[in-house]
């Protein structure tokens, strides 16, 4: 059979329009956008024009966003930067257990620094609530980060209610969200919010080029400076090509989002009833995931034997967590959210698209099918 | 500094062209009177292949290896990718100053980095030779040291050999001369007899005067593939690598069987015994092979079908007898492998007689003697530490039973072995076989070589 990549929550394959417009500006528009001359002004075009089309997809003002290499980049960012910028006014942070390592490894650092953070448990089926966000709020709260869509299970908390929330009862405090399984897939929350991070390479773009929003008005120190590019914000000659791409990426998605989202939706649904139909299988994913994440457990296949099958089949697929015997941590997501260890340790993470077709999906379904029937009784013997 | 006299000994001596040389000596190569012949032009075959230089370059002459060297070509220097890697004591580039001088220097740096992984080498050096006159001697002992105190260099001590019994001037009489003539023009020096920062080596030939300051330490061992062949089953882990080096250490040409599983195992775990090969090829004249042996099926039947404490001795067993198959059709003359007595619980020797008695092959156990801090420590030097610390397991954790068996009679082993067809597996397992020449940097000339 043909390849099928199931793995868009780790990075998407370039979208055709974001490689014809990394392409025309790598051969046309190499000028440094900080440059007087025409090839400079040519380059600040088109930087112009790929913010305020981005601008656009985020749903805030081109002058608020700040071009950067990625999420990892925006969170890192926008989580120390806006912490050094209010720790007079107060140094507590509300988050959840289950964000990416690049908001929680900042998050740490800041714990050393004498910062205190309050992670929150979302409930494995019912998210994380308002409620829950509104309890942990405290006079001296400066920062609310927490992510639009959980990148393993796909759980989406309600971003925006929670800012609204939050500028009720705190107002002082800076609400960001990581928003890098979100964007380009759902509506954007970025209007309701301070700061609101992003990566091309999820939607198709490519690797490299990220943005953040920042409300303007928003203090944040940068994690770099230099020659005061993006407004100071983040200092380095910006990546020109990278950025153009992100931007016809995200305007390929941002033109038929809706339609791609149902037609997500329905080849997941497909997808679920593959696996259903082989016999016992645990859903890690809410009921309310986003359609583009499927996080399943066939225990006791490790997961990552199911991810070698499925791969001599030709089915890229991730785990949830590494294999017990190695020496990579357990996900520590799957681990907050109360699931047991063999579950854990045999968690497969199918993640779609809006390249990838019925078709595929389909026949996803049969290699999994005939993967499950292989394994199953190998690793049963064997665990008896 | 300008005294007329010292112009005189340094600018009137004919040092142009100066001719540079690599000399290499042996070591054990010397004491086998019968092999020396033998041993030796090995170690000259394998030296032209690490150094991937033209044969007639390097010579076997007055009991040492000389290499020739000369005009650098460009892309056999970017072969090796320690080309940026300078020896500690740069102190050789006396005639760094002409443009071939630097491009001397350059392939000086290159050869350097791989003569060091040229096994049966006891140290090499880089001399320049001079014509058959004291004069000639004396300018280039001072080059050398005028180089040396310019780098930092306080104390020296002349060593002198007189091959040429003709040469006019005694040793005696040769290290009071040049000794007093270095002491006289670089007055920082001073002699020091027992621990010299300097040791300047001076060898009176028959036809000319080799002087060299700085003896590279070699990897010692005999030249590879001058005691016969063997395969080294590649586990992935730290030890078998370290096993596979010391055989080569010992003379060994070497070849690698790894098993690999797949699904149990990914591909990142074959990438791991594939670069695991590459790294120990780089000490070796020819790029060993790696035969990549499917061992999935046997793990299912022997996990469905012997109880759980004998499933690491049943595979192993399989293992060696899969291998034993390979090496008789490759006619390669030993097994290598990894194990150290007591190492891990199941590491007894009883386990291992029972893993031994699979097949007929001779079975090489290079780290037996080592704990495993040296085989660490050797592994990093080596270069495999790295590469076998990846977290990528060669084996999945579903066939590795909590408590494997301790002490294993062969006879019960053999009643668990009865319920499987053990013929029909290894001849399945044998039929799946790739055989993978790793060809890192540099390597591909090499297998060309080979060829021919």
């Amino acid at each position: 059979m043909q390849s099928v990549y199931l793995d868009n929550n780790a990075t998407t394959p370039v979208a055709p329009e974001a490689v014809a417009a990394i392409h025309d500006c790598l051969e046309h528009t190499f000028g440094n956008p900080s440059s007087l001359h025409r090839p400079g002004v040519q380059a600040d075009g088109v930087l112009g024009d790929a913010r305020r089309s981005l601008a656009e997809q985020f749903g805030v003002p081109a002058r608020d966003l700040y071009f950067c290499s990625g999420a990892t980049e925006a969170n890192n960012t926008v989580i120390s930067g806006v912490a050094h910028a209010y720790h007079a006014r107060g140094r507590h942070i509300v988050t959840t257990a289950v964000e990416h390592p690049s908001v929680i490894e900042p998050l740490r650092r800041l714990e050393e620094e004498g910062f205190t953070v309050t992670y929150l448990s979302p409930d494995p089926v019912k998210g994380l609530s308002v409620e829950q966000v509104r309890a942990a709020l405290r006079a001296d709260t400066i920062l609310v980060s927490i992510m639009q869509v959980n990148n393993e299970t796909g759980a989406v908390f309600p971003v925006a209610d929670i800012a609204r929330m939050v500028k009720s009862h705190c107002k002082t405090a800076v609400v960001h969200s990581d928003g890098v399984q979100g964007f380009g897939k759902l509506a954007s929350p970025a209007g309701a919010l301070d700061a609101y991070s992003s990566s091309a390479h999820k939607i198709h773009g490519p690797k490299g080029a990220g943005a953040l929003y920042l409300r303007h008005g928003v203090r944040c120190r940068p994690l770099l400076v230099g020659g005061g590019h993006e407004t100071g914000l983040r200092a380095g000659t910006e990546n020109v090509p990278g950025i153009a791409g992100f931007a016809a990426a995200a305007a390929a998605a941002g033109g038929k989002r809706e339609q791609d989202y149902s037609r997500i939706a329905a080849m997941r649904s497909q997808l679920v009833r593959a696996v259903e139909s082989t016999g016992r299988a645990v859903m890690l994913s809410p009921p309310d995931a986003i359609a583009t994440t499927l996080a399943m457990a066939f225990p006791p296949i490790p997961g990552e034997v199911m991810v070698n099958a499925l791969s001599e089949a030709g089915v890229a697929v991730s785990t949830g967590s590494a294999c017990a015997a190695s020496r990579n941590k357990r996900s520590h997501v799957l681990e907050a959210l109360g699931f047991e260890q063999r579950v854990i340790d045999s968690s497969v993470r199918f993640s779609l698209s809006r390249l990838n077709t019925a078709a595929e999906v389909e026949s996803v379904g049969e290699v999994l099918a005939a993967t499950l029937k292989r394994l199953r009784p190998v690793a049963e013997r064997v665990l008896r | 500094m300008s005294e007329p006299s010292e112009s005189a000994a340094a600018q009137n001596a004919p040092t142009e062209p100066l001719r540079r040389l690599v000399l290499v000596a042996f070591d054990e190569i010397a004491l086998k009177r019968g092999q020396r012949g033998r041993f030796m032009q090995q170690l000259r075959t394998n030296i032209v292949a690490q150094l991937n230089c033209e044969a007639k370059r390097v010579v076997a002459r007055h009991g040492r290896i000389e290499i020739e060297l000369g005009e650098l070509d460009a892309n056999r220097l970017g072969a090796s990718e320690e080309a940026s890697e300078r020896p500690e004591h740069d102190d050789d580039s006396s005639a760094a100053h002409s443009s071939q001088g630097s491009r001397e220097d350059e392939q000086w740096r290159v050869w350097s980095a791989s003569l060091r992984r040229v096994f049966g080498i006891k140290w090499y050096a880089l001399a320049e030779a001079v014509p058959l006159n004291l004069e000639a001697l004396e300018s280039a002992v001072l080059r050398r040291a005028r180089n040396a105190a310019a780098a930092g260099v306080r104390t020296f001590k002349l060593e002198h050999s007189r091959k040429n019994k003709e040469f006019p001037v005694d040793s005696m009489e040769l290290n009071r001369r040049v000794g007093a003539l270095v002491l006289e023009r670089l007055p920082e020096l001073r002699v020091d007899v027992h621990s010299p920062d300097l040791l300047i080596d001076v060898e009176i030939r028959h036809n000319e005067i080799t002087v060299f300051a700085e003896k590279h330490p070699g990897a010692e061992g005999l030249p590879v593939g001058s005691t016969g062949s063997a395969l080294t089953l590649l586990s992935g882990g730290i030890d078998s690598p370290v096993a596979a080096w010391y055989a080569m250490k010992r003379g060994l040409s070497m070849d690698y069987v790894h098993f690999h599983s797949p699904p149990y195992t990914g591909l990142k775990a074959e990438q791991k015994a594939r670069d695991l090969v590459d790294a120990l090829n780089r000490w070796s004249p020819q790029p060993g092979r790696l035969f990549l042996v499917p061992f999935a099926r046997i793990q299912e039947e022997v996990a469905d079908r012997a109880p759980a404490g004998y499933w690491t001795i049943i595979q192993r067993r399989f293992m060696q007898r899969i291998a034993g198959r390979i090496a008789e059709h490759h006619r390669l003359e030993a097994l290598t492998v990894g194990d150290s007595i007591g190492q891990v619980a199941s590491q007894t020797l009883s386990n291992m007689a029972a893993i031994d008695v699979a097949t007929r092959h001779l079975v090489l156990r290079p780290l037996l003697g080592f704990d495993k801090d040296w085989i660490i420590r050797t592994a990093r030097e080596i270069g495999t530490y790295e590469i076998s610390i990846r977290p990528f397991e060669d084996c999945c954790v579903l066939f590795a039973p909590q408590k494997p068996a301790i002490r294993c009679e062969v006879v019960t082993v053999e009643q668990h072995e009865q319920q499987l067809d053990l013929e029909e597996l290894v001849q399945a397992a044998l039929e799946g076989v790739q055989v993978v020449t790793v060809t890192g940097p540099g390597g591909v000339d090499r297998r060309d070589e080979r060829r021919r």
